[in-house]
């Protein structure tokens, strides 16, 4: 839709965490609200709202409402979609560890305040994979991947077990065996962060990751994924937690800095302060400063990488559009391919992918209503 | 057995009655059905405490004041495994 | 200007280009729509169908910005579709650019129903006899929509052919006024109940046939504003050679089956059940079964009748 002033595309993000300033007509606010649903934080954009007393019309302003219903009766399911994924998995005699949205909101953490949430995805050791996929479909929880070749890119292309869906419920999880894609570059070894877990303290039968992997997690998807439905979102449940975690314990940015490095994600590390930064202000304590530029890559990749992010971070909603932005968005995707998938695999899905894209099969599910 | 097991509510429940019939809402899941008395009062001791079916089954002799058929525990039971699929209720830890 | 100008009075080019552009500014009930469409057979039915619904301001802040817009622009020239954009992005898909208009009157009722929360949306038509509110919840084929196009037209007062809003503030049923939707049958079965109807253009081969929309009488517009108190929930069922048949039905059922029509109880919480069960208390519900639509409406004025 035109635009009644000349919104900035980072508006929401400056609203969101406080930085304003505020739009100053009912038809500005009207688009702001529409990127925030659109981004998946209207609950959020809502929060805000109501924190600091916001003067907004009353046309957004009981839709802000209407947000904030939905987003209980969402965390209310996914409060009870935990508990029985976590039942499941004990009949096997396993001890999962939450991750992301789920994490936050089994502990109490900021993010999950008014978070939008998705998938839930569940950490456990590489040996212990298929009998928590056992567990799980005992549960209900089955792959709904017809194709084979479906089944062949999750399980033997990228080592990953494909998404479940709960058969009557409709809920999804994401079983993982560690933090990155397991066929990237990047090698994280999902025990060492099993053996690094903690028992949150709102709800002792469930481990979350210890805080700074928790950080690192957050930063690694942020840099390895190709989708980014969820870019913003996610980067401010990073600012969420890297604020929650600093007040709790002045030392958490030497910590977290320490850990990237023995875990080798300096570079992840690097992107996701860089742009998180760029937007909230200056977060990391200076003496640090060496430390995380450690990560920081070559001037070209430098500059690409900075665009690109930039762009990925941004809702998708044209008033956020730019010149260029299909092209940055079309190289996120394939780079986050590129980063999982061999060369020789990646040429032939990404043909494949363009082709389902503009030919579905018949029971295709694109489009369908929100 | 299954029948060990223990069952809690998951959430406060909210009661009406209509031309007394009662009708029954699960705030923590949404869940909402018409009771019939057998319904009605497993949740209420359901409500006093988590119960396993055989603790439910007694229960109910004793209210009933009459002999139970043999297979009431399992009657029970099924009816508990319906309700934890509908978030009715939960199965505690051992 | 002497007289407010509706959109009736607007030259149809006049109006085709504000839809092209900065977009046309709707109120029904509580919500005010912005619709942009470049579509030729959505402006005419517009204009046939809110013909006598005032022009608004172009400042007139909007609840909902709705385009039913092109489809695949590879698609312009050949088998020309239509779709859905509502925050950016597709809702549906894509449909014949001759469906344009149905398109519009079933976004506009998604718009509703999926943010509209301040109030329990039930899939049910709603109609009024002085301030009783009659709920008519039915799947399709149980000719609700037949007999509500008829009731509209026999002494009962439209709110809606398809969502009944239930304030959660105080569970009155507030209007939203907008034409009828008729499908197959049911239009020449209207057009012979009710020669002074005003209907819109037939839109053929949808997904549920053929289809059209009855404007709303312009009396009932004028009370768009005023909420009612639901009285009686009628299940309807059209039966050929049935006889009519009007017969008393448990509340506790209704509560359930008005809950799992409802498209946002599960967002409402308790508030939403005790709001419901509040709601059916202070109704009497029926089932009801019929064939000839003139015993139909003969059935309802008794029913009316018995309210005191």
């Amino acid at each position: 839709m035109p635009a009644p002033n000349a919104l900035t595309p980072n508006l929401l993000c400056a609203v969101l965490m406080g930085r304003g300033p505020t739009p100053d007509s009912a038809d500005a606010w009207m688009q702001l609200l529409s990127q925030a649903r659109r981004a998946n934080l209207a609950a959020r954009l809502a929060g805000v709202v109501a924190a600091s007393n916001l003067d907004v019309p009353y046309t957004v302003r009981w839709q802000l409402d209407g947000a904030c219903k939905a987003q209980q009766h969402m965390t209310r399911l996914m409060r009870l979609e935990i508990r029985r994924v976590v039942g499941a998995l004990r009949s096997e005699d396993l001890e999962p560890v939450l991750l992301k949205g789920a994490a936050y909101l089994a502990s109490d953490l900021p993010p999950a305040t008014s978070r939008h949430f998705g998938d839930i995805d569940v950490l456990v050791l590489k040996s212990d994979l298929a009998s928590a996929e056992a567990a799980l479909m005992g549960g209900g929880w089955i792959n709904l991947d017809a194709l084979p070749y479906d089944q062949r890119y999750y399980r033997e292309w990228m080592h990953e077990i494909p998404p479940l869906t709960h058969i009557t419920r409709g809920s999804v999880i994401d079983l993982h065996h560690t933090i990155v894609p397991p066929t990237s570059v990047l090698r994280v070894e999902g025990a060492e962060l099993l053996a690094k877990s903690i028992r949150s303290e709102h709800r002792p039968g469930i481990r979350i990751l210890q805080p700074e992997d928790m950080v690192l997690h957050n930063m690694v998807h942020l840099f390895t994924d190709g989708e980014f439905d969820n870019g913003l979102r996610d980067l401010l449940d990073l600012w969420d937690l890297l604020r929650h975690f600093s007040r709790l314990d002045g030392h958490f940015f030497d910590t977290l800095l320490a850990r990237s490095k023995d875990l080798g994600l300096s570079r992840p590390l690097y992107h996701a302060l860089h742009h998180l930064e760029r937007l909230s202000g200056p977060m990391v304590p200076v003496h640090l400063a060496a430390l995380r530029d450690e990560g920081r890559p070559s001037l070209p990749a430098r500059l690409l990488m900075h665009w690109i992010l930039s762009v990925g971070l941004r809702p998708q909603h044209p008033s956020c559009h730019r010149l260029g932005d299909g092209l940055a968005r079309w190289m996120l995707y394939v780079r986050a391919h590129w980063l999982r998938m061999p060369l020789r695999l990646l040429v032939p899905h990404l043909i494949r992918k363009a082709w389902l894209q503009r030919f579905p099969p018949p029971a295709s599910k694109s489009g369908t209503a929100a | 057995m299954s029948q060990q097991v223990h069952y809690a509510l998951s959430g406060p429940l909210r009661w009406r009655n209509l031309d007394g019939q009662w009708l029954v809402h699960c705030c923590a899941s949404g869940a909402t059905m018409v009771a019939d008395p057998v319904d009605a009062a497993l949740l209420e001791w359901l409500g006093d405490g988590p119960a396993s079916a055989a603790d439910l089954a007694l229960r109910l002799e004793v209210a009933s004041g009459a002999q139970m058929p043999p297979d009431s525990q399992q009657g029970i039971d099924e009816r508990l495994q319906a309700w934890l699929q509908h978030g009715w209720v939960d199965v505690m830890d051992d | 200007m002497t007289e407010a100008l509706t959109l009736g009075k607007l030259r149809l080019p006049d109006l085709a280009t504000l839809l092209r552009e900065d977009g046309l500014l709707l109120r029904t009930g509580p919500f005010t729509f912005r619709l942009r469409s470049p579509h030729a057979v959505l402006a005419r039915n517009v204009r046939q169908l809110y013909g006598t619904m005032p022009v608004l301001a172009a400042s007139t802040p909007a609840d909902f910005d709705l385009a039913i817009a092109d489809g695949a622009p590879w698609r312009r020239f050949w088998r020309r579709q239509c779709r859905c954009e509502f925050d950016g992005k597709s809702v549906f898909e894509p449909l014949p650019a001759a469906h344009a208009y149905a398109l519009l009157e079933w976004s506009m009722n998604w718009c509703i129903s999926s943010h509209a929360h301040q109030y329990l949306i039930v899939h049910a038509a709603v109609l009024a006899r002085g301030d009783h509110g009659l709920i008519l919840p039915a799947p399709p084929g149980s000719g609700k929509s037949t007999l509500c196009a008829a009731l509209t037209h026999h002494g009962w007062r439209l709110l809606s052919d398809e969502l009944t809003l239930v304030d959660m503030q105080d569970g009155r049923l507030w209007p939203l006024c907008r034409p009828v939707s008729l499908k197959n049958d049911s239009i020449a079965v209207i057009r012979q109940f009710a020669p002074r109807a005003v209907f819109g253009e037939v839109t053929h081969d949808t997904a549920k046939g053929d289809v059209v929309h009855m404007a709303v009488p312009e009396e009932h517009l004028l009370q768009v504003q005023r909420p009612v108190r639901a009285r009686w929930v009628v299940y309807p069922r059209y039966l050929a050679g049935a006889a009519t048949q009007l017969v008393a039905r448990q509340r506790a059922s209704a509560v359930l089956d008005l809950a799992r029509n409802a498209f946002n109880f599960h967002f409402q919480g308790p508030e939403g059940f005790e709001r419901l069960c509040d709601l059916v208390e202070a109704c009497d519900c029926y089932d009801f079964s019929y064939s000839q639509l003139s015993e139909a409406m003969s059935c309802f004025d008794v029913l009316a009748s018995g309210a005191g």
